[in-house]
């Protein structure tokens, strides 16, 4: 039985006592952007119930166009107003460079990608980057709360970055 | 009190029974995409343990270039073989279209953005053109565990999409 599987036979048991259907415009008027790191259990981390907030998550937790895009949506259709980014420590980007990723591809599939990898050195100055980012975007509207952490895997804590 | 300080609050709370000492490569070797919205809470959805699976997320569910990018992280750097994809009914996507959108943006700002919306019409078939994507990429090595799913906001449940 494969993992896809296994995760199935899982969703069944949910299903018995899940109570739907909940509204389509998050509850509390928040956007996630987070890291798509395996540790990261946002709604144990955050507290976060059903119906509450998006969830946007990519590897890094960076903001790339296909952010803006879901915050863009998220904020002009769906209604919400504050944004937490939050990146991790021990993070898979921390690793690596763009100019290796990208060469290792070219290499083994004589294509080279034409995005950018988006590995990054220090934790706190690539969330700074991603606010950046978004408070730069003439896409997103609401902009007065965008707010960025770094979550600690080895202690479960988050820490703002300032 | 924003909805961000309760969630940080909340963070504190978790952290007291908070394991850490995970390795940064998921267990299950499993990375999901799904859409961002709030009524699926992808842990207890799946049955997911801490550090077992990647989630990757943005509006829609939908492939782009960015979820590529995240994929290709996942499968050549973290060690991921199989990919679950799951959409799901009553979604925001299907509430708008690529010319409407795009064109309030530009209403608003001036500025038409250089992305597409990737709104769809159908959950199912939009599954199979994010499968018909991840296929056709040249930076995803391993593609013999993909499969796509709907997810029923009303029931909880995953169905297959073949």
């Amino acid at each position: 039985m494969s993992v896809t599987d296994e995760y199935l036979k899982n969703n069944a048991a949910y299903a018995e006592q899940f109570s739907g259907p909940l509204p389509l415009p998050p509850a509390s008027h928040v956007a996630v952007v987070a890291c798509m790191d395996a540790r990261l259990n946002v709604y144990g981390i955050l507290g976060l119930k059903e119906g509450e907030a998006h969830v946007i998550r990519n590897a890094g937790g960076v903001v790339t166009d296909d952010e803006i895009r879901s915050l863009a949506i998220s904020q002009r259709l769906l209604g919400t107003t504050e944004i937490i980014l939050i990146h991790h420590t021990d993070c898979g980007m921390l690793t690596f460079t763009d100019d290796a990723f990208k060469r290792a591809i070219q290499d083994e599939t004589g294509i080279k990608p034409e995005w950018a990898a988006e590995a990054f050195t220090d934790l706190d100055e690539d969330v700074r980057q991603s606010v950046a980012r978004i408070k730069a975007s003439p896409f997103i509207p609401r902009k007065d709360a965008v707010r960025g952490f770094v979550f600690d895997v080895a202690t479960g804590k988050l820490n703002e970055v300032s | 009190m924003s909805a961000v300080d309760d969630y940080v609050k909340n963070n504190k709370e978790y952290a007291l029974t908070h394991l850490g000492g995970r390795p940064v490569r998921p267990a299950r070797q499993v990375a999901i995409v799904a859409c961002m919205d709030s009524r699926m809470r992808i842990f207890p959805m799946l049955g997911l343990g801490d550090g077992e699976a990647h989630v990757v997320r943005n509006a829609g569910g939908v492939v782009t270039d960015d979820v590529v990018r995240s994929l290709a992280i996942s499968q050549r750097l973290l060690g991921t073989r199989e990919i679950m994809l799951i959409h799901h009914s009553d979604c925001g996507m299907q509430k708008t279209t690529e010319d409407e959108f795009k064109g309030a943006i530009e209403a608003d700002t001036g500025i038409r953005p250089p992305w597409a919306v990737e709104s769809f019409g159908d959950a199912a078939q939009d599954v199979r053109q994010s499968i018909g994507r991840l296929k056709a990429s040249p930076f995803i090595p391993h593609k013999d565990g993909i499969r796509g799913f709907v997810f029923d906001v009303d029931t909880g449940k995953l169905s297959e999409v073949i």
